[in-house]
């Protein structure tokens, strides 16, 4: 691995959830390393989670996947909300019909 | 076997109409019902093996009809063609089926309306024909007419029979 | 869709008469583990099924309610958890006369009488111990992917390695959303895993509604890449699937169901390809090309049922519904055409017009068209009778406890439909004969060392402007002495005189002669082998019999190919027209330039004694008699003969008028025709002819009505 990062994380807590703020590339050649880094953290997803996307430049299927699986991972009665979007990646979601907000279907 | 549509019995309350014809000396009566049209002779084919009552079969606007010697099959000598010579259509039913006819004829005369009193019913001997070929014996002043059952004279089964029993 | 109910019952008809076929065959006995046991099994279940549909979208509630549970059953019986026996056989061939019953009660009165249902009821009871033993719920009708209106419904599954190989899943989506508006996207994750998810694999679905002027291969084009380990289904939008079911339904030139359906645009080639491979896995037991391509989800239920009753409409002949006197008018029309021109050939005769003689020439050609393809209308394949009897053996010869195949030969020679339809009565009551009377039961055909199995062959073939009906039998023969002995107790043979056998089995044709010891079922109605005659010959046509005691029975009926229009040869003899048929002459030679027997009246013919008629004797014509003879050669069956006549004219076509039934049926004529210029012809019967020329040989009975016009090809040659 070289110095340079494709993709990185910084995790906060704060009193009412966690934050996570992605920042570069979500995509299928950052993905097994940005899970990594999830496993990383303890207890994720026993509390309500908040992303900040507005630092991802590349979002892709196996991007997309990811975030869904982290939604799913989501503890029964917790909550995952995107707090921020990068207009780079506005697209993907109205593309799929993705509400970014909640990571759910926008019809709903 | 007389079928509904050809009911021609002179019953008492009513006047009937007929054509009248002549074979040989002797005038005849069928139900104008049962007459089609009158025509000319002529144009007559022979059918090959046929008993002497088929005269043979004639071209009518595209219909092959059998014409049949009337006389003959009254038991008269066979009619001789002349001027007046004509043929009589008419159409007969049996069961169910329709079929043609033309009767050879000396000469037609008119139509006659006759009314039931004036008809005799057939002598038991004596009218040298059939019996039940006659319907009744109309008296027309002077003269007779002998009104025939057109059924029973023209009757199918009977003529077909006469034409196979020539192939025997 | 607004169908008349008369499509409707033609319809089912012919499903019932194909589900009889089948479970008959089925009864023959075939090998449960066979792919044709299969096909026929699925035969049949898709009759009831199809019959079961139809029915419910005209109310014909007793109908659904009835087939619905044997179409229960033969679904059981196909998949293999029921199997076939005799016994439930034959209460399937019950419930399809009972269906048949259903359909003709609701036609003639609307509704089902109570009677019938209760016999329905009970008819059901008995297949009880077959039925599966779950709850007989109502089988869910597969619920339709119903897309939204205008849209088409796309659901895909993408392949784990899709990531791997390097694809971006959004990719195709963006090419889809290229194609057209991505009315609705859903992400389908319930693959995802929670535990061991590997992010570099792809558990997404997505269920897709795309709308557009789209074809199927369009879309199918987006999965290029994918679609080897993807699960893809694409459904199109109402309106398109409407469309796709009117152009099935007026499908042409294509007959298989899968052209059918690739044609139309319902499915495309590849996944025909797909679903021909799997027909070819032994796993999927050869099921229908419709259900797999169903089960695959190429297409739907609906489709693949517009298609089969489209190709069931273009296989069968009777889909094609002209009512039979329109069919007539047109005929005699035709008729008149055709005299009619032979008039304008009469009157150019004698202009010499370059143009004018093409186009009377071009007229004759295209009124023979118009002809010939007017009288293909009238033909139809004597087939479908022959085949109402396979039932009516199997039935008949159970009651009475004898063994009987029926072998039929010659299901496709063709002869006039309104033939047809008066032929049936009479091959049923020889047929019937044949079972009753003719094939002696098990035990007897063991001491004479024949076979348990007796046949019975029905067959047809064309001879010389003829149909020919045989029907042959292999039983016990006519026992020629009961009948002689009959006949001399009526009176119509005298005692003490010779008779050939031949001449004594004619007298089977006799009303009311029986010799049968007991009056069985069918035989007591009176209607004996005299009625049969009469009707053979009210078509104008001949029956004869062959017998042999101990052997077996033929009878052979002979019938005109068609009584509306012949081609045939026109000549004259002694003054009267006559018109012998095309197809039965052979040549036409001077009569005086050829070679004659002495004292014989034979002709050598190319080394061929060929006996020779005087028209003009024969027929006692009393004309003006020409001295150049001609001489007309004609065939029929085997035999050749010669006909002297005084000239030839010609070939001509012509309109076949029937003889006033006042003739009956007479010798050596059969029926006639108008000239061009008006005059009658007589139209030959040759085989009537020459038998009326061997007329010595027929020998009269006591009763003068009746006499066979036999025609036996032995005999004739003296």
């Amino acid at each position: 691995m070289s110095g340079y990062l494709a993709v990185d994380i910084q995790h906060s807590k704060g009193k009412t959830g966690e934050k996570i703020a992605i920042t570069g590339e979500l995509t299928i050649y950052t993905v097994t390393e940005l899970l990594r880094r999830l496993r990383a953290i303890p207890d994720l997803g026993k509390k309500n989670l908040t992303l900040d996307l507005s630092a991802v430049e590349q979002l892709d299927g196996a991007g997309v996947q990811l975030l869904l699986q982290l939604k799913k991972r989501m503890a029964e009665d917790r909550t995952l909300r995107v707090n921020a979007v990068n207009p780079l990646i506005e697209p993907v979601f109205q593309l799929l019909h993705l509400n970014p907000k909640t990571l759910c279907d926008a019809t709903a | 076997m007389k079928t509904p549509a050809q009911t021609v019995e002179v019953n008492s309350a009513s006047k009937q109409q007929f054509l009248t014809f002549c074979i040989g000396s002797e005038k005849f009566g069928m139900a104008l019902a049962q007459t089609r049209e009158v025509i000319e002779y002529g144009g007559i084919t022979q059918v090959p093996l046929m008993p002497a009552f088929l005269t043979g079969v004639i071209n009518l606007r595209g219909e092959v009809v059998p014409v049949i010697d009337l006389a003959v099959r009254l038991g008269r000598p066979p009619i001789e063609i002349r001027r007046r010579t004509c043929i009589i259509i008419v159409e007969m039913q049996h069961e169910g089926q329709q079929f043609t006819l033309g009767l050879l004829a000396d000469s037609v005369y008119e139509v006659l309306e006759i009314d039931a009193d004036a008809v005799d019913p057939a002598p038991a001997f004596g009218a040298n024909l059939r019996a039940d070929f006659i319907l009744g014996i109309a008296r027309q002043g002077e003269e007779f007419i002998v009104l025939l059952d057109a059924d029973r004279t023209l009757s199918l089964r009977e003529l077909a029979k006469l034409v196979e029993a020539e192939f025997d | 869709m607004d169908i008349p109910i008369e499509t409707f019952v033609t319809e089912s008809r012919e499903l019932l008469a194909l589900m009889e076929a089948g479970l008959l065959k089925l009864e023959a006995g075939l090998d449960s583990a066979s792919s044709e046991y299969q096909e026929v099994v699925n035969e049949i279940f898709r009759a009831a099924h199809t019959i079961k549909g139809s029915a419910g979208l005209f109310g014909l509630d007793a109908v659904v309610a009835f087939t619905h549970t044997v179409e229960n059953l033969m679904d059981c019986v196909r998949e293999g958890s029921v199997g076939i026996s005799a016994e439930l056989i034959g209460l399937l061939l019950q419930c399809s006369d009972h269906m048949a019953a259903l359909v003709d009660a609701y036609i003639q009165t609307g509704s089902a009488p109570e009677t019938l249902v209760k016999n329905g009821e009970q008819l059901l009871m008995s297949l009880t111990p077959w039925l599966p033993r779950a709850a007989e719920a109502a089988s869910p009708q597969a619920v339709e992917e119903v897309s939204e209106s205008g849209c088409w419904h796309i659901s895909l599954r993408l392949g784990r390695d899709t990531l791997r190989n390097g694809m971006d899943p959004l990719a195709i989506l963006r090419y889809l959303a290229g194609l057209g508006e991505l009315r609705y996207c859903e992400v389908i994750d319930d693959d995802l895993p929670l535990e061991d998810f590997d992010p570099e694999n792809f558990y997404l679905g997505f269920v897709v509604g795309l709308a557009g002027p789209l074809k199927k291969s369009d879309i199918e084009d987006a999965f290029v890449f994918v679609r080897d380990e993807a699960e893809i289904s694409i459904v199109p939008p109402q309106e398109t699937r409407e469309q796709l079911l009117r152009l099935i339904q007026s499908q042409q030139g294509k007959s298989r169901l899968g052209e059918m359906l690739v044609c139309s645009g319902a499915i495309t080639q590849r996944e025909l390809e797909a679903a021909l491979h799997q027909q070819k896995d032994p796993e999927t037991l050869k099921k229908p090309l419709g259900e797999i391509l169903v089960a695959n989800k190429s297409t739907s239920e609906q489709l693949v049922d517009a298609a089969l009753a489209r190709q069931r409409q273009k296989n069968s002949a009777r889909m094609i519904r002209v009512d039979a006197e329109r069919l007539d008018s047109l005929i005699n029309l035709i008729g008149e055409l055709v005299i009619n021109r032979q008039r304008v050939d009469l009157l150019t005769s004698g202009y010499v017009d370059q143009d004018l003689q093409e186009a009377v020439a071009s007229l004759a050609g295209l009124t023979e068209q118009v002809r010939d393809a007017a009288l293909n209308l009238r033909m139809v394949a004597i087939g479908e009778t022959f085949h109402r009897f396979k039932r009516i053996v199997r039935d008949t010869a159970q009651e009475l406890g004898k063994d009987i195949e029926l072998v039929l030969q010659g299901e496709d020679t063709e002869l006039d439909r309104s033939m047809v339809e008066k032929l049936t009565d009479p091959l049923t009551h020889i047929v019937r004969n044949a079972i009753d009377h003719g094939i002696e039961s098990r035990e007897r055909r063991a001491e004479s060392g024949k076979p348990l199995r007796g046949t019975i062959k029905l067959s047809a073939y064309h001879d010389a402007g003829n149909v020919v009906i045989e029907i042959q039998d292999d039983g016990g023969g006519i026992n020629t002495e009961r009948v002689r002995e009959r006949a001399i107790e009526k009176g119509l043979l005298e005692a003490g005189v010779e008779y050939s056998e031949h001449q004594i089995h004619q007298l089977i044709f006799h009303p009311g002669f029986s010799t049968a010891e007991k009056i069985t079922n069918m035989s007591g109605r009176g209607v004996g082998m005299d009625v049969v005659k009469r009707n053979v010959e009210d078509l104008q046509g001949v029956v004869d019999i062959k017998s042999h005691r101990g052997q077996g029975t033929l009878i052979t009926v002979r019938l005109p190919l068609t009584l509306a229009i012949i081609d045939g040869f026109h000549v004259n003899s002694a003054g009267t027209h006559f018109i012998v048929p095309q197809a039965t002459v052979v040549e036409c030679l001077d009569f005086n330039s050829v070679r004659r027997l002495e004292g014989g009246s034979s002709i050598q013919l190319r080394g061929e004694l060929v006996p020779y008629v005087h028209l003009q004797e024969l027929l006692e014509l009393s004309g003006q008699v020409n001295q150049q003879k001609k001489l007309v050669v004609v065939q029929f069956g085997d035999e050749r003969a010669a006909v002297v006549v005084d000239e030839l004219y010609g070939e001509l076509q012509t309109v076949v008028k029937p003889l006033s039934p006042v003739f009956g049926t007479l010798k050596g004529i059969g029926g006639c025709s108008l000239l061009g210029n008006g005059e009658i012809a007589f139209i030959l019967d040759v085989p009537q002819l020459i038998a009326l020329a061997t007329a010595d040989e027929v020998h009269r009975t006591a009763n003068s009505a009746l006499m066979a016009r036999r025609h036996a090809p032995s005999d004739h040659l003296h």
